[in-house]
């Protein structure tokens, strides 16, 4: 793809990579982890990656064998759009999301194979469990007793625009070549976030066309670029991506299968920040400056910057949903915010 | 601790138990837990709702009695006011023993700390003279297993259900006739439109399982909403 790369997102630092012995050696690397890691050929013995190193029409006939009988849900771009799933210029998506059986699916993809023009069709998130039988028995990393959402991404050549999400991610290119471009968190403020309710995929995006940045609209993309890694992977490779780091993906083969896995350090009881955020947005933000501020002083002291003295002066068994979060509290929360949110 | 003892002919021959039905009994609740082997039995008589537990990763059916904790409109001078009562409700103080993920038959435990433990000659008894269960308990230790199997059966059912996406949130708004409002909240109903949207191999795969009727077993109970806010209404006109 040396097209449209341009020579500062070629000559960005690859992400350093790590060997594994076993699954013990990589639980352990991933409870120390506090950046992104690649690991060569760690599912290198995956019948799905073995088939796919035969041919992308052997990975899809594997995939079909295990496939359930239901509809998947699949989006299709506009042809010419380079593979990039993204707005358009009235910011409505430029793609399609529709339902289809895999096996129509799958056909049209080998239809489209050498077409660099063809529509991009990429399934996107699809739970390993629910939408297949015995594909993840077959081809996954042992990731001990973590809390896994498994997940198999499908596709024609793909871009996916920078974007982070919650949990923690190990992704595994799985046929084909994936490329990753990886941004630290904080480095949001340069990526030129798009709209947080209208987005291609659940998550905000960058508006920023890394194919083509655009300095003048995106002068501060040159700092993100700045401390940005690279992580190429061939089938088997694995990258690490920790919560909230930001990730801009590329599947530049004709056909590409990823497969990764979430996990949360947080129980799934305690919610989702996003949430948080967006009630905020509703409820603070648009207040006179003075209130915001009183808000902001509340929040660091009850949610940020919290310590001893937020409950010191309560007595114990008096403290509400200031004690120690547990699912029994977090439900009365939840209960209080639908009702309140219902009303 | 609740002092929960396996039940035997050796150790509670003479236990009695009280059948009426009363708030002191501990009857007065606003549901019960019921699994998809007795849907068909409760929709004829109770809303059958939806959801979470608290750790928000697996789900339940509940047979709804009432709008709010402590409150049983099917509760009444002593009778239970419907011609069919839940497996969970109908056992007490009778429970299942063991873990539910524990294969094969479970023993039948008993509560001795329930208030339906009689105390004095009151009750029917379990065992007669002889040791022989009586036929009050042979139905207990029916509905037991019946409710143990329905349970073990339940965990594929919710699997299935989440798998097609079939439950969404509930939320109902009740203004009675003295002009007070109930709400009930925080439950998930069958996703009715995603269910006709089902493919023919799906309803198939949940025909083959079983999965079918109590899916529309718990459509169907959701008329007796309507009878659970007129039983609220004379009550409130009574009372």
């Amino acid at each position: 793809m040396a097209d449209a790369d341009p020579g500062r997102l070629t000559a960005l630092p690859p992400v350093p990579e790590v060997t594994v012995a076993d699954a013990a050696e990589l639980d352990h690397i991933l409870r120390e982890a506090d950046r992104p890691f690649v690991v060569r050929g760690l599912t290198a013995d995956w019948p799905l990656v073995q088939a796919g190193r035969r041919s992308g029409e052997a990975a899809r006939t594997y995939l079909l064998d295990h496939r359930r009988d239901r509809p998947f849900t699949v989006s299709v771009g506009v042809p010419g759009s380079g593979g990039r799933l993204f707005y358009d210029d009235a910011m409505a998506m430029n793609f399609r999301m529709m339902e289809a059986g895999l096996p129509e699916i799958f056909a049209r993809i080998a239809q489209f194979a050498g077409q660099p023009e063809a529509p991009s069709i990429y399934l996107a998130s699809i739970d390993m469990h629910q939408y297949f039988d015995g594909l993840h028995a077959a081809n996954h990393v042992d990731l001990g007793e973590r809390d896994l959402l498994a997940s198999i991404w499908i596709g024609t050549r793909t871009r996916i625009a920078a974007h982070n999400d919650v949990p923690h991610n190990l992704a595994i290119c799985a046929v084909g070549r994936r490329r990753f471009t990886l941004f630290p968190r904080e480095q949001f403020r340069n990526l030129y976030l798009g709209p947080v309710d209208n987005t291609p995929a659940g998550r905000a995006v960058s508006m920023v066309d890394f194919h083509a940045p655009d300095l003048d609209r995106h002068p501060r993309f040159a700092e993100a670029l700045a401390s940005a890694q690279v992580a190429d992977l061939a089938a088997g490779d694995a990258v690490f991506i920790p919560a909230l780091w930001w990730h801009h993906v590329e599947g530049t083969e004709d056909f590409n299968v990823l497969v990764n896995y979430w996990w949360r350090d947080a129980p799934r009881w305690m919610g989702q920040p996003q949430e948080a955020l967006n009630h905020a947005m509703m409820t603070i933000r648009d207040l006179p400056a003075d209130q915001k501020a009183h808000w902001r002083a509340m929040f660091d002291h009850y949610v940020f910057a919290n310590d001893d003295s937020v409950t010191a002066h309560i007595p114990e068994g008096g403290r509400g949903i200031l004690d120690p979060m547990t699912p029994d509290l977090a439900g009365r929360i939840r209960a209080f915010l639908l009702r309140t949110l219902s009303r | 601790m609740p002092r929960h003892e396996a039940l035997s002919a050796d150790d509670h021959r003479d236990l009695r138990i009280l059948e009426s039905r009363d708030a002191a009994l501990g009857d007065a609740r606003m549901a019960c837990i019921t699994v998809p082997a007795e849907f068909r039995a409760v929709q004829a008589e109770y809303p059958i709702l939806f959801r979470l537990n608290e750790t928000r990763d697996r789900f339940s059916a509940l047979a709804m009695f009432g709008f709010e904790n402590g409150e049983n409109l099917y509760l009444a001078d002593g009778r239970w006011d419907a011609r069919y009562r839940p497996l969970a409700i109908d056992i007490q103080p009778f429970l299942i023993g063991g873990s539910p993920e524990d294969d094969g038959p479970k023993q039948v435990h008993v509560d001795l700390d329930s208030p339906r433990i009689a105390t004095g000659a009151q009750g029917v008894r379990i065992f007669d003279k002889h040791g022989r269960p009586t036929p009050y308990l042979e139905r207990v230790i029916q509905q037991v297993g019946e409710l143990d199997h329905g349970f073990r059966e339940a965990g594929a059912f919710f699997a299935a259900l989440q798998r097609y996406e079939l439950l969404e949130p509930f939320t109902l708004d009740v203004t009675l006739d003295d002009g007070s409002s109930n709400r009930l909240i925080g439950y998930h109903i069958i996703a009715e439109e995603r269910l006709a949207a089902l493919g023919g191999a799906v309803l198939a795969e949940l025909q083959a399982a079983g999965y079918l009727e109590p899916i529309y077993m718990a459509i169907a109970s959701l008329g007796q909403i309507s009878g659970l806010i007129a039983r609220r209404n004379r009550r409130g006109a009574h009372g």
